[in-house]
């Protein structure tokens, strides 16, 4: 009971999403469902009935039987012209549809990945129900539901139809050939099931073998295996994730040809005795040559249609399930969507508070942050340093909502994040990652993704202030450009720093009130790294700014020092305080100050430069 | 013609047994179809002729029995087809993809630096999956066989009239004609809409992959991405409908036409018994003949159009294929057939044998075919390592040199730095002394051979170093995964790179079972999401376990704390005494205790020589070097 009721529920879907991608096409397969699957009957009739004409007039005149022959000849040729020409058709209708079908189901993809959380991605299940969601976009699948689904309404019809003619033929032959289909029935359910179970499985493994397979057209990855000679080894794993699912699938193919076998000789079987019983009785009588052509036309298609309601039955099961996927990756989606419900709309912000927030990530022992105070308020300029995995970035993402503290709260304005309404919270942030995004966009649109209204004399000037200017001058289209090869023949590659630079530039062009940078210097040359820190001191005048650097000469001049060791805030405050502590920061800090100081030729003169600029 | 040949050659080293039995089998499966007809006529005769006498029971049996042994093989080569054809794809698919990944490998690196490259690899990577060259064999032999049974089915046809041959033949030419050129103006437009389509997935993984999630959010992009992705799959929506609605109608006018050939054909041929003039049995054989030529045809125009569709695709694999295999087999030797298991043993053995005993790790492989005396004598003296002379480098497809003229000596055992603004051409000078890039003037030698006759002399830290989604171990010595006593030495690699082990989830001690964990989600739930910093340090472990020679490292310390900075620069070069190092960074202090500092600027060395020579020289280093100290210092 409860299989049936997913069923309709899947296949309820499956039509919704077919109906939503096109209406027409649609119908049209439904139509084209109908003509393929309930002709054939008839037009074995028509035959029959051409064939006992032709048995009728031996011996006999002409004249009586003109009419109905022509009536026939029409028919016949109807049938025909019917069935020939349901296939271009058919192609037409499916071609377009399984485009409509792929955009509808990427679509509604899109749109659940809208909302899950960053903790979405840590999990290698919900990668797999995203890979197999996005693989079944382009299935055919609802396609094949529905001709299943039509095909079962139609073969429903011309089953019954051709059952009457045949039991007119000979009634234990019927009955014999309906027994013979029924093993078959019953077994393709279970090995439908095996493959669906396969396919379920397997989805890993292919993703591994195709992953290792990417390594060797991947351009960062290419330059590795050159270097470090690795292509054998990854070739060599790549051959054995290859032959352990190839393996696998070929012992499927092995089994199912063996089973196979062994109900086609069932089937046989019945089906020559069947000849030869209707043969003899056609003999016997004599004058039946045209329900002996009916049986031949009729008795394979009927012992065939029989199997395909049991595999149109399983099509529909196994199209109900297929949607399994993206039904549940939209679950995921909502539960997750949830964790932003409110709907106030935050006006602007005076404090970003922590209140003894704790935070582990999913599938680990250890808390990357934990028990984590600290009031900040606008405008402020805020350092963040610690030792790499000492939790600076976790911070960075959950005060953008992109993980949810395991306890504690994070607050803006006292209020906390979750009863602001999201698209609105996400217009408080503005933000250069760590993993800075390169966008196959013009140079332009690099810039201005975040803030589309700016005016062009804004955008120069922000241009010039991270001193892109004179590359963005000498790109071939200028502003226009191209970015990334990969998208646009044209397309120009920027280097390592500039690509950074273009990150700072898109952060600072969307003019938001909290601006939250990490690691914005790690590739800029000192020049660059000057200029940038100037912007950003006029920047934070206003701001609120976050900044996670491992440049402690940075954290010189910003009104908040926050130091993180191993998940844990371990002193706040600024430089002057921080060093008078003599605690990890001031270890931090003079570790590096004391490099330059070494080694600069003369101190006073260091320091007369550093008044004079 | 060559990829012909060359196709049938990779079908017969895949599986020749296999391929040679589909043929047979596809040959045989399309002659038998006039058969059935004739067991018909058989029959019909048999039942025109016993009209209302007796029943012949053996021959009733004797009909039977050819049907069923009709049937049979049938559903023999039938099935014996299937099970062959998902071998020999599998088979053939393995081969193809492992020719693939050989000849990808052959390439050398500048080509994916090229911008049509990645268009090309694309259109083959998915031609590879879809086992064309298979498909296509089979299809050539249908049409053989195709051939084959059409004319001996005109043969049986020919008593009802040359005119109804003619006619039910001809019927199907226009229909054929039209799907032949559908073939291949659908693979034409496919192809000619792939850069559309790669936009539009493009757009796609912007909205749901974890890389564009952050910046999504904040920036509010999304609508901007999805109207986009809108936009473009309107597009290529419209152009697929308004292609596929013109040849649908043309499609179905064909249809018609056919319809009308063999329809009036049949007709004819019932008419005809009706008249009496012909036997039933015959009527029937004509009736199921014509209709055969039907399903014939329509095999052969499908197989038209799948051939005429799947040949440029097809030529597109084979060519990447042939090209690979004829680089491989001059790189390797001709070492295809050898595993690597078999290499890398070679490789240890000959390092084992050679340098053993030696203390000058420099050579590494190098010299590995020198006489021993000159390879001694060359140990004796730190010699130039390295040797750039009048080196000018382009990328591919741009005009723009971002190296000029540049000559540079690295001494064995020297420790380089490389320093500069962004842009100035120090990655690409890392990328041309790996032997990555082939500069199109000047030279690259290494102890006076040419750099790409050197591999393995040398190892790197990339600014975009790979992280795998494999376990730790083979991160780390993804380049040497048969190293001898390879846990300790990762381990050793892994302190060395400022890796802590407890990150990875070492217990301590002699336990090295944290080797096998995962990196990354992507296949185990259990796996090590690394932060950018870690990730670095790993992609440094895997520089200094690799090889002996030379080591470049590209911004090692972008992403490093400062204490894990400070060991890297200080304590780790001086660990790898003897070891000759080229470091490229913008962190000026790390660079003092350098042997040598470089300035590049435009893709020219405009200033060399130590910290303090350079300090007293006044140039652009200093100005650099007192920007980033000033604020140390002026407010201490």
């Amino acid at each position: 009971m409860k299989k049936i009721m997913a069923l309709s529920k899947g296949t309820g879907e499956m039509f919704r999403i077919l109906w939503q991608s096109g209406r027409g096409l649609t119908v049209m397969l439904v139509v084209n469902s109908l003509i393929r699957n309930a002709l054939w009957p008839v037009r074995a009739l028509v035959v029959k009935d051409m064939v006992d004409l032709a048995a009728a007039s031996w011996g006999q005149g002409s004249a009586a039987w003109q009419g109905n022959f022509m009536l026939d000849a029409a028919l016949f040729f109807a049938c025909f012209c019917a069935n020939r020409v349901w296939w271009p058709l058919n192609s037409y209708v499916q071609t377009l549809l399984l485009a409509r079908l792929g955009h509808e189901s990427r679509v509604r993809i899109m749109a659940a990945m809208n909302g899950v959380g960053l903790s979405f991605f840590d999990c290698a299940e919900n990668r797999d129900i995203y890979e197999r969601a996005l693989r079944q976009a382009d299935d055919r699948q609802p396609i094949n539901t529905v001709n299943s689904v039509m095909g079962f309404v139609a073969l429903l019809v011309s089953f019954s139809t051709a059952l009457f003619a045949m039991a007119a033929v000979s009634v234990p032959v019927t009955v014999l050939l309906l027994a013979s289909s029924i093993p078959s029935i019953i077994w393709e359910g279970r090995f439908n099931e095996k493959v669906y179970q396969f396919d379920q499985e397997a989805a890993r493994e292919r993703r591994r073998m195709d992953y290792l397979f990417s390594l060797f057209t991947d351009r960062t990855a290419a330059k590795e295996i050159r270097t470090f000679r690795a292509g054998p080894y990854l070739e060599e794993k790549r051959r054995k994730a290859l032959e352990e699912y190839q393996g696998r699938y070929l012992r499927l193919a092995g089994w199912k040809l063996r089973v196979d076998g062994g109900f086609w000789l069932i089937l046989q079987g019945a089906l020559m005795l069947g000849y030869y019983l209707v043969i003899s009785e056609v003999q016997g009588r004599g004058t039946a040559a045209g329900s002996l052509s009916f049986f031949l036309t009729v008795a394979v298609d009927m012992q065939d249609a029989l199997r395909r309601f049991g595999s149109s039955f399983n099509g529909v099961v196994q199209g109900a399930r297929y949607f399994d996927n993206l039904l549940e990756l939209e679950r995921t989606g909502r539960a997750q969507e949830e964790a932003f419900g409110g709907r106030l709309t935050p006006e602007r912000v005076e404090t970003v508070e922590f209140r003894h927030v704790s935070f582990r990530y999913p599938g680990r022992e250890e808390e990357a942050l934990h028990d984590v105070s600290f009031t900040l308020r606008c405008p402020q300029s805020v350092m963040l340093v610690g030792m790499n995995g000492s939790g600076k970035s976790t911070l960075l993402k959950l005060l953008l909502g992109f993980y949810r503290p395991d306890s504690g709260e994070i607050l803006i304005n006292s209020i906390p994040v979750g009863e602001y309404d999201r698209e609105q919270y996400y217009e408080l942030f503005s933000v250069c990652f760590q993993d800075r995004m390169r966008y196959g966009f013009s140079f332009q649109e690099n810039i201005m993704m975040g803030s589309p209204e700016m005016d062009r004399e804004r955008f120069w000037e922000i241009v010039d202030q991270v001193q892109l200017g004179e590359v963005c001058e000498k790109l071939p289209e200028k502003e226009r450009t191209n970015l990334l090869r990969e998208y646009d023949e044209g397309g120009v590659e920027l280097s390592g720093g500039q690509y950074d630079r273009l990150a700072i530039a898109r952060a600072v062009a969307k003019e938001a009130p909290v601006l939250l940078l990490d690691e914005p210097d790690a590739a800029l040359d000192a020049r660059a790294e000057e200029t940038f820190f100037r912007i950003y001191d006029r920047l934070v005048e206003k701001r609120l700014g976050i900044m996670v650097t491992h440049r402690m000469q940075r954290a010189v001049s910003a009104d908040v020092i926050l130091v993180l060791k191993d998940g844990v805030l371990v002193e706040q405050g600024n430089h002057r305080q921080l060093m008078e502590r003599k605690g990890q920061y001031e270890a931090m800090f003079r570790m590096q100050a004391e490099r330059y100081w070494r080694n600069s030729v003369q101190g006073e003169a260091v320091a007369q430069e550093g008044n004079l600029s | 013609m060559k990829n012909a040949v060359y196709s049938v050659k990779l079908l017969f080293r895949a599986c020749p047994a296999a391929v040679l039995l589909l043929w047979v089998f596809t040959v045989l499966l399309l002659i038998l179809s006039p058969l059935y007809s004739l067991v018909d006529r058989m029959l019909f005769d048999m039942v025109q002729e016993g009209l209302g006498g007796s029943v012949d029971r053996g021959r009733i049996l004797r009909i039977v029995g050819l049907y069923f042994g009709y049937n049979l093989a049938v559903f023999v080569l039938a099935k014996g087809k299937e099970a062959l054809n998902t071998y020999g794809q599998a088979k053939t698919g393995a081969l193809v993809q492992e020719k693939l990944v050989g000849g990808l490998e052959s390439y050398s690196y500048e080509v994916f630096e090229d911008n049509t490259f990645y268009d090309r690899i694309q259109t083959i990577s998915r031609e590879a999956g879809k086992g064309g060259i298979l498909s296509l064999s089979l299809d050539l032999a249908a049409f053989a066989g195709v051939a084959a049974a059409t004319v001996s089915l005109c043969l049986l046809l020919q008593p009802l009239g040359w005119g109804a041959v003619a006619l039910s033949v001809l019927c199907c030419v226009p229909g054929f004609l039209h799907q032949a050129s559908f073939g291949k103006k659908n693979w034409e437009f496919n192809t000619s809409r792939v850069p559309l389509q790669r936009k539009c997935s493009y757009y796609f993984s912007l909205l749901c992959s974890r890389e564009a999630f952050g910046e999504n959010r904040v920036f509010g992009t999304r609508k901007l991405f999805w109207g986009r992705y809108e936009q473009l799959y309107g597009e290529y929506y419209r152009e697929l409908r308004r292609f596929n609605g013109r040849n649908c109608w043309k499609g179905v006018l064909m249809a018609i036409l056919h319809a009308v050939g063999t329809v009036s054909v049949i007709l004819y041929a019932y008419y005809r018994a009706v008249l009496g003039e012909i036997s039933l049995g015959e009527a029937v054989l004509y009736a199921g003949v014509s209709q055969s030529i039907y399903n014939n045809i329509q095999n052969a125009v499908y197989m038209a159009g799948s051939i005429s569709g799947s040949v440029s695709g097809v030529r597109c694999l084979l060519d990447c294929l042939r090209e690979g295999e004829k680089k491989t087999g001059r790189n390797a030797g001709g070492n295809t057939g050898e595993s690597v298991q078999d290499k890398a043993v070679k490789g240890g053995f000959c390092r084992e044998k050679t340098f053993g005993g030696m203390d000058v790790p420099g050579h590494a492989c190098v010299g590995e075919d020198l006489p021993r005396s000159a390879r001694q004598e060359q140990a004796l003296l730190p010699g130039v390592l390295i040797r750039l002379q009048g080196v000018a480098y382009a990328y591919p497809g741009t005009g723009r040199r971002v190296l000029e003229g540049l000559n540079l000596e690295i001494r064995e055992g020297e420790k380089l730095a490389v320093v500069g603004e962004n842009g100035s051409g120090k990655t690409t000078l890392a990328k041309v002394l790996l032997g990555l890039c082939v500069p199109g003037e000047g030279t690259v030698e290494v102890q006076d051979r040419p750099v790409q006759e050197c591999p393995r002399y040398a190892s790197a830290c990339f600014q975009d170093y790979a992280v795998y989604s494999l376990s730790v171990r083979e991160n780390v010595a993804v380049g040497d995964p048969l190293k001898e006593d390879l846990d300790r030495e990762a381990e050793r690699a892994l302190f060395l790179g400022g890796l802590d082990k407890t990150v990875l989830g070492s217990r301590g001690g002699e336990d090295f079972s944290y080797l096998e964990r995962q990196i990354t989600r992507m296949f185990d739930s259990e796996g090590l999401e690394l932060s950018r910093g870690q990730s670095q340090k790993l992609a440094l472990a895997r520089a200094f376990l690799y090889g002996q020679g030379l080591i470049v490292l590209d911004e090692p310390s972008a992403s490093m704390d400062a204490v894990t900075e400070k060991e890297i620069f200080e304590s780790t070069l001086k660990l790898m005494e003897g070891r000759t190092a080229v470091v490229i960074t913008h962190r000026l202090s790390n660079v003092v205790q350098c042997d040598r500092i470089v300035y590049l600027e435009g893709g020219k060395i405009v200033e060399s020589g130590t910290h303090e020579e350079l300090m007293k020289q006044g140039g652009r280093y200093r100005e650099l070097f007192m920007l980033q100290a000033q604020r140390y210092l002026s407010k201490q």
